[in-house]
């Protein structure tokens, strides 16, 4: 199947997390539209320092009234020009295609680098909210907050915005398929997905599996769909069918247990291994062996809390009383949503 | 000439207390008569109620001023509404100061008095308004009636009026009067009012013509005998009396209206646009509806009388929230009953003027008479955290332009303006320069224009606290305003800091207006021993009486606030370039040194409390309830005791 044809199916699995997105960015769009209607007429009765009256010339400053309403309401062209460009960013992103969620990278390129790229350009829909606002209430700073408009990382990104994170698909060769950069944007609500073209390790996602990461391997795209679905952080490496890449899913809200969590569909030979662009045979091996492990560890594992807050729910059985409480509790300190 | 017998001789000399004169300046003498020229000149009309002084008066203020007088008038109103005849309770009249110059209260002591009985005359004796050498013009009908108890009443009066030094001319009233009408009753007052003009040297054609406008709409013939009865009390002063006061015109030629303060207030909100007035009859507001009501409709205006004080603030409320400008009118006990919905109001930041003419007492208390104790209660009275704007008027004038900025700041603020008159503004008549009313006064109609994307009926601004208002009907304007806290959508507010940045947002409105407001004019010099401190209708007796102080060397300023809430900037500082600091109110404050009374515990005057609480300023106060204006002569006095100066008055 060719590439473009993958990424489509990749974003219609991932069209659930596409809408949130959309939706908040269409809102802000609105929100800052009507704010610079607003601004371009004083709220309330336009100042008009005869409409006082003869009293007012004794007891009070008509001009300091018409004043204040115009400081009030109407901006000073440097604030209301950023909100305009603040406006267009926002524009400009609720305009585009799904396209905009796609970032491919070429050959030899840093693969942290590009979803950082590309996460930066989606994050200006946060960036464009942030200056928005600082510019409605006058706080803005030109230089240091137009940057703001053009790109916007995730480490700029607070809770609520990494709660509303876009997700990403990369079209990525299999040489620069180095997974363990990502896990630095695993939070919140990111979903990263990997089109990968060309040889491949193949289990590179092993490095991010954590507890509360959801992490697919796969060579069907219907099988992304659950990324949509989850609520916590997920990456996911699509491969071409007839590769030789491992097939297996990290699941956090499958149960406490790693047992329950992890599922792995097919593991391929060691023998069969060879360099990939810069990855070494070892370090594939190595990434092999640890999915093996992990699948036979989580088997024998007693079930633990989940971090994400989904608790099992088909792992009762397993789940001693002692974790069903910790996972309880966790959920009640919504420890998912700090930071 | 015949001159009636007296019961004293001439005027005798007034004593050294600083009252005016009648025959200070007595010189020149025309038609053997002498003429006083004086600078200016108190005289009263006073009668049984139903006898139609107050319409002498009425028309005599209004002639003099016409004629280029200051002027000041005070209705003298009994307390019932029918009192019984010829008892000092039924005092019943008009008091006018005429000046040769502006005239900005009601002086001190009368002057002249003419009295249709000992009884009413007794009364203002009583009242000690009467200058110790006042001259008296009294109907003498009753020493020769044939009701023995008359005669007694009669004797018993004239005896108590020896122990001051009045002047008492007879006047044949009834008698002459009954040469025209055949109820002398009904025709006194405009005999009276030809004795007067006799006097004074009022222009006769203005009389006819003020004369012909009070009973415009009745016969011909009660116009014709009534400037008959005119004609008849000028010739008999002409023949009977040997005097003449002059009272020269101002220097100010500039021209003039002339009104009391509830017409003022009428006329204003027709200038200010206002556009529906709601309210039910209360002493001394009634009188705004009263002019409204004969006018109003001719500007577009509705005036609605409702079934009580609470439904007047209700209506009002609603034109107001559907996009009309409207006010309602009431005195303090209307206040307490409309207390609710002006919190309703504040809270759903609907504009609203209200006007309180404030009277005496709590509850019923003193509704004729003048006092200025609803302060408090107009700046607190509403529950819950209630910030609004309130606005006292010194002058008739300020009286019409402060409706004009009460519905530009009500609109403006999407607030509540109190504006607060009381009984002395009310009835009183003072000329001032004629209003040119501009069209920005009425301000454009709001717009009702398609909403925009987005827009919140309570999108309040973080700084200024300020939102754009909606009106019903606007396209993506609807929403629902209910008393309950809300949120920038007027959702009902369930999470806490919603009432936190709702109250924060109307609370600093009153802030944001008080940066457009700038320091209180100083009368005198901006520092010194005294700054005396005042608000409201005292504004012209305490600056004559700083004048007084001023000119035997005193050091006393005044001042007078119109913004009561927010309060003008700068006060704490000008205060502390004054030695003393006093306010002068007419509402009830403890005397530091009476039984029980300890600075922890003594009640002060209410703008006292005011400025205390505002300014951390040791603010003395000295306040007076006598029902009536405060005389400038007595706040002199008090400006005198505090400077610790010796002696009297001069």
């Amino acid at each position: 199947m060719p590439s473009e044809q993958r990424v489509d199916l990749v974003l219609s699995a991932l069209q659930g997390s596409l809408e949130g997105f959309r939706s908040a960015v269409a809102r802000a769009v609105d929100e800052v539209r009507a704010e610079l209607e607003r601004r371009r007429q004083p709220a309330g009765v336009p100042p008009d320092p005869q409409a006082l009256g003869a009293l007012a010339s004794r007891i009070m400053d008509p001009g300091r009234f018409a004043g204040l309403f115009a400081e009030d309401s109407l901006l000073d062209p440097e604030a209301y020009a950023l909100l305009e460009q603040a406006h267009e960013a926002l524009a400009s992103l609720d305009a585009a295609d799904d396209r905009m969620f796609v970032e491919s990278i070429p050959e030899g390129a840093s693969l942290r680098d590009a979803v950082e790229a590309g996460l930066g350009r989606l994050g200006v829909a946060f960036g464009a909210a942030r200056v928005a606002e600082l510019a409605r209430e006058g706080r803005h700073r030109t230089n240091g907050h137009a940057g703001h408009l053009s790109h916007f990382p995730p480490p700029s990104w607070n809770r609520a915005e990494r709660g509303l994170a876009p997700p990403l698909v990369v079209e990525t060769p299999g040489a620069t398929l180095r997974a363990g950069a990502l896990a630095e944007f695993l939070d919140g609500a990111q979903k990263l997905v990997l089109v990968v073209q060309g040889a491949a390790p193949p289990a590179p996602l092993v490095r991010l599996i954590t507890p509360g990461v959801l992490v697919v391997q796969t060579k069907e795209p219907e099988e992304l769909g659950r990324l949509a679905d989850f609520e916590g952080p997920a990456v996911a490496a699509l491969f071409p069918e007839g590769s030789g890449a491992a097939c297996f899913t990290h699941d956090p809200s499958a149960g406490t247990g790693l047992a329950e969590r992890m599922a792995v569909e097919e593991l391929p030979e060691v023998s069969d291994l060879r360099p990939v662009g810069a990855i070494s045979a070892a370090q594939q091996a190595e990434e092999l062996a640890q999915l093996a492990s992990l699948s036979r560890v989580g088997a024998a594992a007693p079930a633990a809390p989940s971090t994400n807050g989904h608790a099992a729910s088909g792992g009762g059985d397993s789940a001693r009383p002692a974790d069903r409480l910790a996972a309880w509790l966790l959920r009640q300190a919504n420890l998912r949503d700090l930071g | 000439m015949t001159t009636p017998t007296e019961t004293r001789g001439d005027a005798a000399p007034a004593k050294a207390t600083g009252r005016p004169r009648a025959d200070a300046q007595a010189g020149r003498e025309a038609d053997g008569k002498i003429v006083h020229r004086l600078d200016q000149h108190i005289v009263e009309i006073v009668s049984d109620s139903g006898e139609g002084a107050q319409t002498c008066g009425k028309i005599f203020g209004t002639v003099s001023a016409r004629m280029g007088n200051g002027v000041w008038t005070v209705e003298i109103i009994p307390a019932e509404i029918e009192p019984p005849a010829r008892s000092p309770a039924g005092a019943s009249g008009n008091r006018i100061r005429l000046g040769s110059r502006e005239v900005t209260n009601w002086g001190d002591y009368t002057n002249l008095v003419i009295a249709f009985n000992e009884q009413v005359l007794l009364a203002r004796h009583r009242a000690g308004a009467l200058a110790p050498d006042a001259t008296i013009l009294l109907e003498d009908m009753w020493k020769r009636h044939d009701d023995p108890d008359i005669l007694d009443q009669w004797s018993a009066a004239m005896e108590e009026l020896g122990s001051a030094d009045y002047r008492i001319i007879p006047v044949p009233m009834e008698k002459e009067c009954l040469e025209v009408v055949d109820d002398a009753r009904r025709g006194k007052n405009m005999f009276a009012l030809g004795v007067l003009s006799a006097i004074y040297g009022r222009d006769r054609e203005l009389l006819e013509g003020a004369i012909a406008r009070r009973f415009a709409k009745k016969d011909d013939e009660i116009t014709r005998r009534n400037v008959e009865l005119l004609d008849r009390g000028m010739r008999w002063a002409e023949g009977h009396l040997d005097f003449q006061i002059e009272v020269p015109p101002t220097s100010d030629a500039s021209a003039k209206v002339v009104m009391n303060g509830n017409q003022a207030i009428a006329l204003g909100a027709i200038a200010a646009g206002l556009e529906l007035a709601s309210m039910y009859p209360i002493t001394p507001a009634s009188s705004v509806s009263h002019y409204l009501a004969e006018i109003f409709q001719d500007y577009g205006g509705i005036l609605h009388q409702a079934e009580d004080e609470i439904a007047a603030a209700g209506v009002a409320i609603g034109a107001s929230f559907s996009g009309k400008t409207a006010f309602t009118i009431t005195s303090g006990p209307g206040m307490a009953l409309k207390t609710e919905f002006l919190g309703l109001a504040i809270m759903t930041e609907t504009p609203l003027v209200v006007v309180d003419v404030q009277r005496g007492g709590p509850s019923t208390g003193l509704p004729t008479r003048v006092e200025q104790s609803d302060l408090l209660a107009a700046l607190f009275g509403q529950p819950g955290d209630a910030p609004h704007v309130v606005l006292a008027p010194a002058t008739i004038e300020e009286c019409f332009h402060s409706m004009v900025l009460a519905r530009r700041i009500a609109e403006t603020f999407r607030t509540v303006v109190i504006v607060l008159s009381d009984a002395n503004l009310a009835t009183g008549v003072q000329p001032f320069p004629r209003p040119e009313p501009r069209a920005e006064w009425q301000g454009s109609p709001p717009d009702q224009g398609a909403v925009p994307d987005g827009a919140r009926p309570y999108e309040w601004d973080p700084r200024t606290g300020l939102s754009t208002r909606f009106i019903p009907g606007q396209e993506g304007g609807q929403f629902t305003a209910t008393g309950l806290a809300h949120d920038e959508e007027s959702h009902v507010a369930y999470d806490p800091q919603v009432n936190q940045r709702s109250s924060r947002a109307r609370s600093r409105k009153l802030a944001v207006l008080q940066s457009t407001l700038t320091p209180p004019p100083i009368y005198g010099e901006g520092s010194g021993d005294l700054l005396v401190v005042g608000w409201g209708s005292t504004k012209g007796a305490i600056e004559e009486a700083v004048e007084r102080a001023r000119a035997e060397g005193l050091s006393v300023s005044s001042t007078h606030l119109t913004f009561l809430s927010p309060l003008p900037p700068g006060l704490t500082e000008m205060f502390g370039r004054f030695g003393r600091v006093m306010t002068v109110e007419i509402n009830y404050s403890d005397e530091p040194d009476d039984p029980f009374i300890t600075p922890e515990n003594r009640r002060r005057g209410q703008l006292a409390w005011l400025l205390r609480a505002q300014t951390l300023v040791d603010v003395d106060c000295w306040t007076r309830v006598m029902a009536e204006p405060l005389r400038p002569g007595s706040i002199h006095e008090v400006i005198r005791d505090r400077l610790a100066v010796t002696g009297g008055v001069a």
